[in-house]
């Protein structure tokens, strides 16, 4: 019997990578169904205490910060050093006091996604709408995807339509099908 | 969240068997589907039941320790089914120029032959579909379509692009063991008619499921001889032509490259089908 020999094109090894992740120079598409028919986006922000709606004028309004970052999809590929601009979720979350321990965040199409508030607020997450200097791409979650690089990618939920925080935690779209409620790479947080 | 700490892997509690360990593997058979694509059969001792349309990782080491992952589709479920004990799984792998994991399990895998095996992993782009709690965000967020039957008893359109079509097998061979299936239609788009993986086995279930189980074959670069119209891309009016219409709410599961399946769920959501019935998988970079 022959066996794996790996004798082919070899994966580098990178200590910036996650275990179990390779490296990918493209930047692949993964969405549960077609690409969303968004006709008029607003993104509603709300806790216990109250709502926020911002149209697109208002997003854009908002200062905008540019983030470079390692990003981490949990079928394993990782994309190195991306640069993205955005809204940071504590400037949307400004002044909106909660209780509440986890989000859920929504999107147009269906979608959603469920984190816990404290891996969104401190620099940890924003609303993008800029990817390498470009508008972000429709198929990439254009125009504004949820941005948590340090949680698989399936987390940075695109084509955001809403962040509601929740006082129990409850599971998202890929959490109710055996994705990790969680979702650190760091700790191969896969499924669960 | 996580109940677990310590030690183990987090979400797993103690004592209990971590359904997503990497379990090993022995390569039982391979058949060939094409000049570059075969199906490998592993047989895994005390794997899960599978369910059509899910995939599972697969874990290859070298002699001196090198590993590669990667994720392949399940072509068939069915020996997943019975004896835990005797657990057998199937994917349908074609060889990439310049691929790592696909040249060793198209060429060279031979029975006897160990693979480690993670998963079963998924539950959307899944048939029989999942019934989800009420209660779920999931639920709430896509509501059935009005007059639509329940997902369950949905007519089921399939449509894959190369070898896209595995997952697609596998939710046609499920649906071979049920009495109480609802009908099911498979466009599939190939290059040519030696790229038509599994045709006999897919004419002959038709042929024995009458009207309920239609196939349908495009070729896009070289049609076979009485195939009587000639090779080309899948347009959107042949595509509306084969497919089952949107009055009839079908649940659709299409899976190939980005492109493809971008393509084709674009032209099924205008022409009508519900957005939230289309369920994609893809392949393959951007």
């Amino acid at each position: 019997m022959a066996g794996f020999t790996g004798s082919g094109r070899r994966r580098e090894a990178d200590p910036r990578l996650p275990p179990g992740q390779h490296l990918e120079q493209g930047f692949p598409v993964l969405s549960a169904g077609p690409v969303p028919n968004i006709k008029r986006w607003e993104l509603q922000v709300g806790t216990e205490q109250g709502q926020r709606s911002l149209s697109w004028a208002d997003f854009q309004a908002l200062p905008h910060e540019e983030v470079v970052t390692d990003i981490h999809c949990v079928t394993s590929w990782s994309k190195l050093g991306t640069r993205w601009s955005g809204v940071s979720l504590d400037t949307l979350f400004d002044g909106l006091e909660t209780e509440h321990g986890f989000v859920l965040a929504t999107s147009y199409g269906g979608y959603t996604t469920n984190l816990p508030l404290d891996e969104l607020l401190g620099g940890k997450a924003w609303v993008v709408d800029t990817y390498e200097g470009q508008p972000l791409h429709a198929e990439h979650g254009g125009p504004a995807r949820l941005f948590v690089p340090g949680l698989y990618f399936w987390k940075s939920a695109k084509w955001l339509q809403g962040l509601q925080t929740m006082a129990v935690d409850r599971r998202g779209f890929w959490e109710s099908m055996g994705y990790h409620g969680h979702g650190d790479p760091w700790r191969e947080e896969r499924y669960a | 969240m996580s109940p677990a700490g310590g030690a183990g892997r987090p979400g797993v509690a103690p004592g209990q068997a971590d359904p997503y360990a990497w379990r090993p593997g022995t390569v039982v058979s391979t058949t060939p589907l094409s000049a570059s694509g075969r199906s490998v059969v592993v047989a895994v001792p005390g794997l899960r039941s599978a369910r059509a349309g899910q995939h599972v990782d697969l874990r290859l080491t070298a002699d001196d320790g090198y590993q590669a992952v990667r994720s392949y589709s399940l072509s068939d479920v069915r020996g997943t089914h019975g004896d835990p004990a005797v657990a057998e799984l199937e994917i349908s792998v074609e060889q990439l120029p310049d691929g790592e994991v696909s040249p060793y399990l198209v060429e060279a895998a031979e029975p006897g032959d160990p693979v480690e095996v993670r998963g079963p992993i998924g539950g959307w782009f899944v048939w029989p579909p999942t019934e989800f709690d009420p209660d779920s965000a999931v639920h709430a967020v896509l509501p059935e379509p009005e007059g639509a039957p329940a997902p369950t008893r949905s007519p089921v359109q399939l449509i894959g692009g190369g070898s896209g079509v595995a997952p697609l097998v596998a939710m046609i061979r499920s649906r071979s063991e049920r009495d109480d299936a609802p009908p099911m239609r498979l466009i599939c788009s190939v290059r040519t008619p030696r790229d038509q993986w599994f045709a006999p086995e897919l004419e002959a279930l038709a042929a024995e499921a009458g009207p309920d189980l239609a196939v349908d074959w495009v070729f896009t670069r070289d049609a076979p001889e009485g195939a009587g119209r000639p090779a080309g891309r899948l347009t959107r009016e042949r595509l509306l032509e084969l497919a089952l219409p949107a009055e009839q709410h079908p649940l659709v599961y299409v899976c190939g490259t980005n492109g493809f399946v971008e393509t084709i769920a674009g032209w099924l959501v205008d022409a009508g089908h519900d957005p939230t019935r289309v369920r994609t998988e893809r392949f393959g970079g951007a």
